[in-house]
């Protein structure tokens, strides 16, 4: 892991370059182990080392980008020299809104010492579980456990310096029935390596695949609905993008009102929907700062149903003469009131624990359509009776956060396949639209 | 002889002249290359750690990419990146590990880590034992042993110039003059180009002596011409047919112009066309079409991966499976495949492979009785890059998409083989009575399975009696990938042979994460569903 002194002294070569008017440039560097399984197959670990630097620049009124994975002082000048090149075949901008100078941030608490090699040994002992007991005789398993350590500097001629390490595990694994019919899937991160049992997740995707044999039909239609967290985290990541005066003027997002202000302040979801964010939750630290070089703070985007705040970039806070607001980088979801056990207060409903894809139809109501994946089951009396086929849901969430009938405990989760994490419950809604069947495993 | 001093004792191909781009400042990277002596020292160490085979891979790559919109530079990118990933053997055991190469840092730390990383491997003795003892790995031993050769080459595509020796603002200056020449017409009104160009420069050594060096060139440029009419409110696009190759900025460009006018034209005629009637017709389909055709229906069901059910992907509707090997899932005799890494122009072309193996052409895949005959790949998956080192020859084809990313399998050139009567275009167009002609790569559509596609040619024509007729607009075909493969009756001449290819094949499909290229001739289609599309084209 490169250490702020490092990285300090290497984006200055950069940021201090005389040939062009202004530089900001962001520094990456990663230090990795992984390992994947397929099938039956356990695949070589590997480790790996990098460092990027992106160098953006601004040679009168025109911008250009150039990159690479450079480290020495002759390399990081030569790639300004590049991106200074570029700058002179680009269009003039319009205007000139300077790169952002000094900003205050804190390290957030995404760091934990630990050895990247030994991070994802787990892995070992959680494999010879899978190839060993005869409980998971008759499935394959799929994915890999990665163990990384990261700082992220970014650094410009006005006199920016941001700097934040992280170190991240997660493990992402797949499991399928040999003949390919029945599947589950489980994903974990953890700051602190330590946190993640690897076993719990092989046992966790095994659990679904067992649980998911044979589905039966269901008749799409409005159905009540349970939610886990990995399914509302995916649901609520197309929601989150939208609180942003930008998508607003642009006319995509679900809270721009016919007359083109915004809802800020309006009451649009249940009254138990809080939506909070902040980078320095020990639960989930995040970063505190976006790759622009603002800086994220503590924010409370959704009070009691209440839209609290939007995101202002710079350009926008510029131009509205109001203050910048950064986006989110978790979110966090607390129940008041938390339902013990979901699931038994249902009467009849779909446990949905996941989703192959989610594809926004039209975002001025953020209406989503996707199929359902890795687990719908069938609630009946406050009780998982049958797996059932994956549907295809046609909804938008600004429906289901305004429907809601009950919120369980928060746990820690992430959108699938990419880390941004959140402290969510599941979440019971009414009425919920699912079309068809989706035809997938 | 050690292998370090061979090394040495091997001047005439010291370090300078093995590096032909060292020569070139116009195209410096970002990093110097490592040398030979740090290479073979991270390659010492890890065999004095204990490693039976242990090869080094430098890998740089530098792409760049700019769009033109209209008449204005919308973006350039540009990156350049560099690095080194040792592989080591212990026993059944492989440990990887990659470094940068501007902050390679101490060969002796690389060669440390990548142990390291076999150790870990280690630690599964007892599954790895009956890992041996499965299937995949039960191949291996059936394969032929043959005799190893310690090679020393340096490699690079005949007569192909470096893109990036073209000066950058000539190549912006030439994609605005096609955006200018398809302006001038008041009914297009909107123009974008694009260049991407990539250069791929390796090193590879391992510890029995082998070092081959190698350098590619990928280069891309491509154009889109909107036309819209006014009373009829239709808008049209035609994009441009060449595809990437890998070629010089000179071969990807000439007769570009002539190019843009027939798309131009064609453009404004499909504004002015009737839709297509819905039938069943005899298609002819040009192979600026045909590649992407099949790249989309037909190759992933032949993915290695997919047919060993290793793609960690839903087993679905597997319509051919490993069973089929040496039987016949496709009816059509037209339809012969074969696979060629050396094929010229081909972006998977080259002389060796990221793990040393020598490349070669006309591998039979499919032959004319419809019969698998081979798959892309080692049937050993674990040690599939290490089948050359251990003395087996292997027919995998293995590469690195990233310096950081360690050697594996990788899809090679596929060549739908050029029918046995040598038929011209011309001569398909007469053997079809009543049917239509369509060319230009078209989005495909497919469903999760690659069962069922649908497709809307750029551009398409009626045949009548032999010959070709008017244009006609609004055309799709919808059917089955099995019905159009099986409805395949002749493949045209291979003299008319189209390179298509994927520059950035980076999918959800295993094996494709590396650049390859798909030639075929045009061919004839019997009694295909054509379908006529509710909006515009």
């Amino acid at each position: 892991m490169m250490t702020r002194n490092e990285c300090e002294a290497l984006l200055a070569i950069a940021v201090q370059s005389s040939d062009v008017d202004e530089v900001f440039a962001t520094l990456n560097a990663t230090d990795s182990c992984s390992r994947s399984i397929a099938g039956r197959l356990l695949l070589p670990p590997h480790r790996m080392r990098n460092t990027e630097i992106t160098v953006t620049v601004r040679k009168g009124r025109r911008y250009a980008m150039a990159s690479g994975n450079v480290y020495d002082e002759t390399s990081v000048r030569d790639l300004v020299a590049r991106a200074g090149r570029h700058a002179q075949f680009m269009p003039e901008a319009p205007e000139i809104i300077p790169f952002p100078g000094t900003v205050d941030s804190a390290e957030s608490p995404m760091y934990r010492e630990m050895d990247i090699s030994r991070g994802v040994d787990g892995f070992e002992r959680a494999l010879e579980t899978f190839l060993v007991e005869p409980s998971f005789d008759g499935m394959r398993v799929f994915g890999s456990a990665t163990s990384a350590s990261s700082s992220l500097a970014l650094a410009s001629s006005g006199g920016l310096f941001l700097y934040q390490p992280s170190s991240l595990a997660n493990a992402h694994l797949r499991c399928f029935s040999d003949d390919g019919m029945s599947t589950g899937f489980s994903e974990r991160y953890a700051v602190n390596p330590a946190d993640l049992d690897l076993r719990e997740v092989l046992e966790s995707s095994a659990r679904g695949c067992g649980q998911w044999r044979n589905p039966s039909d269901i008749k799409p239609g409005r159905i009540t609905t349970v939610f886990e967290p990995r399914a509302l985290a995916d649901l609520l990541r197309p929601l989150l993008q939208q609180f942003s005066r930008r998508a607003i003027e642009q006319d995509q997002s679900f809270l721009r009102r016919l007359d083109g202000t915004s809802f800020l302040g309006t009451k649009l979801f249940h009254e138990s929907v809080n939506f909070r964010s902040d980078p320095f939750d020990a639960r989930v630290p995040s970063m505190p700062f976006t790759s622009e070089g603002q800086s994220v703070h503590a924010e409370d985007w959704v009070s009691n149903g209440v839209i609290a705040q939007l995101v202002t970039d710079r350009y926008d806070a510029r131009k509205s003469a109001s203050a910048e607001v950064a986006p989110p980088t978790n979110l966090i979801m607390d129940a008041a009131a938390p339902v013990s056990d979901i699931v038994a207060s249902t009467e009849y409903g779909l446990l949905v624990r996941g989703f192959a894809n989610l594809n926004i139809l039209d975002p001025k109501n953020c209406l989503l359509s996707g199929s359902t994946r890795d687990g719908v089951f069938l609630i009946e009396n406050g009780k998982i009776t049958k797996p059932v086929k994956n549907l295809v849901l046609r909804e938008t969430p600004v429906y289901l956060l305004k429907e809601i009938l009950a919120m369980g405990h928060a746990e820690l989760t992430s959108t699938t396949g990419s880390y941004f994490p959140m402290l969510l419950p599941s979440i019971r809604v009414k009425d919920v639209m699912f079309t068809q069947l989706s035809g997938l495993v | 002889m050690q292998r370090r001093t061979f090394l040495k004792s091997t001047a005439a191909l010291g370090a300078a002249s093995m590096l032909p781009w060292k020569s070139s400042p116009s195209t410096a990277q970002t990093a110097d290359p490592p040398t030979d002596d740090w290479l073979q020292a991270a390659i010492d160490e890890a065999s004095q750690l204990g490693a039976g085979h242990a090869e080094a891979l430098y890998l740089a790559q530098r792409r760049q990419s700019t769009q033109i919109r209209k008449e204005d530079v919308y973006s350039i990118t540009d990156s350049d990146e560099a690095g080194i990933t040792l592989r080591v053997r212990f026993g059944s055991f492989i440990g990887t590990a990659s470094v940068p190469s501007a902050q390679r840092g101490s060969p002796k730390d690389l060669a440390r880590r990548a142990v390291e990383s076999a150790r870990l491997q280690g630690g599964l003795l007892k599954q790895d034992e009956r890992l041996k003892a499965s299937e995949l790995f039960g191949r291996l031993d059936t394969l032929p042993r043959v005799p190893l050769d310690v090679i020393r080459d340096v490699w690079q595509p005949e007569g192909v110039e470096d893109p990036f020796l073209t000066d950058l603002g000539e190549r912006i200056d030439f994609l605005k003059n096609l955006n200018r020449t398809a302006l001038k017409i008041t009914q297009i009104p909107y123009a974008v180009s694009n260049q991407f160009l990539n250069r791929r420069r390796s090193i590879f050594v391992d510890s029995l002596g082998n070092r081959k060096e190698q350098e590619q060139f990928a280069t891309y440029v491509n154009f889109a011409v909107t036309a819209f009419h006014q009373q009829k409110r239709r808008m049209d696009t035609r994009t441009s047919e060449r595809e990437a190759q890998a070629t010089g900025w000179a071969g990807a460009t000439a007769n570009m112009q002539s190019e843009l006018e027939t798309a131009m034209q064609e453009v404004l005629r499909t504004q002015q066309a009737d839709p297509v009637t819905p039938d069943t017709y005899d298609l002819v389909i040009h192979p600026t079409m045909l590649w992407n055709l099949f790249l989309e229906t037909l190759l992933p069901h032949f993915d290695a991966r997919q047919l060993l059910r290793l793609d960690g992907r839903s087993s679905g509707e597997r319509w051919i499976t490993l069973s089929n090997l040496g039987e016949r899932p496709l009816r059509s005799e037209a339809l012969v495949l074969n696979w060629d890494t050396v094929l010229p122009g081909g972006l998977a072309s080259c002389r060796w492979d990221d793990t040393g193996k020598r490349t070669s052409s006309f591998i039979p895949f499919l032959d004319r009785t419809g019969i698998v005959q081979n798959i892309p790949v080692s049937p050993d998956l674990v040690a599939y890059d290490q089948s050359y080192s251990l003395g087996f020859p292997g027919f995998d084809f293995s590469r690195a998409s990233a310096w950081h990313t360690p050697a594996t399998m990788a899809m090679p050139n596929m060549v739908l083989q050029g029918g046995r009567d040598g038929k011209n275009l011309d001569d398909l167009i007469a053997g079809v009575d009543n049917g239509i002609f369509v060319k230009g790569r078209g989005t495909v559509l497919t469903n999760p399975a690659k069962s069922l596609f649908r497709v809307r040619p750029q551009a398409a024509w009626a045949i009548r009696g032999g010959k070709i007729a008017e244009m006609l607009r609004d055309v799709e075909i919808e059917t089955s990938t099995a019905q159009f493969w099986n409805a395949l009756e002749e493949a045209g001449r291979k003299e008319d042979t189209f390179l298509g290819g994927e520059l950035f094949p980076q999918r959800a499909y295993p094996l494709w994460d590396t650049p390859f290229s798909i030639a075929t001739p045009p061919a004839l289609f019997r009694r295909i569903p054509v379908y006529r599309t509710e909006g515009q084209s």
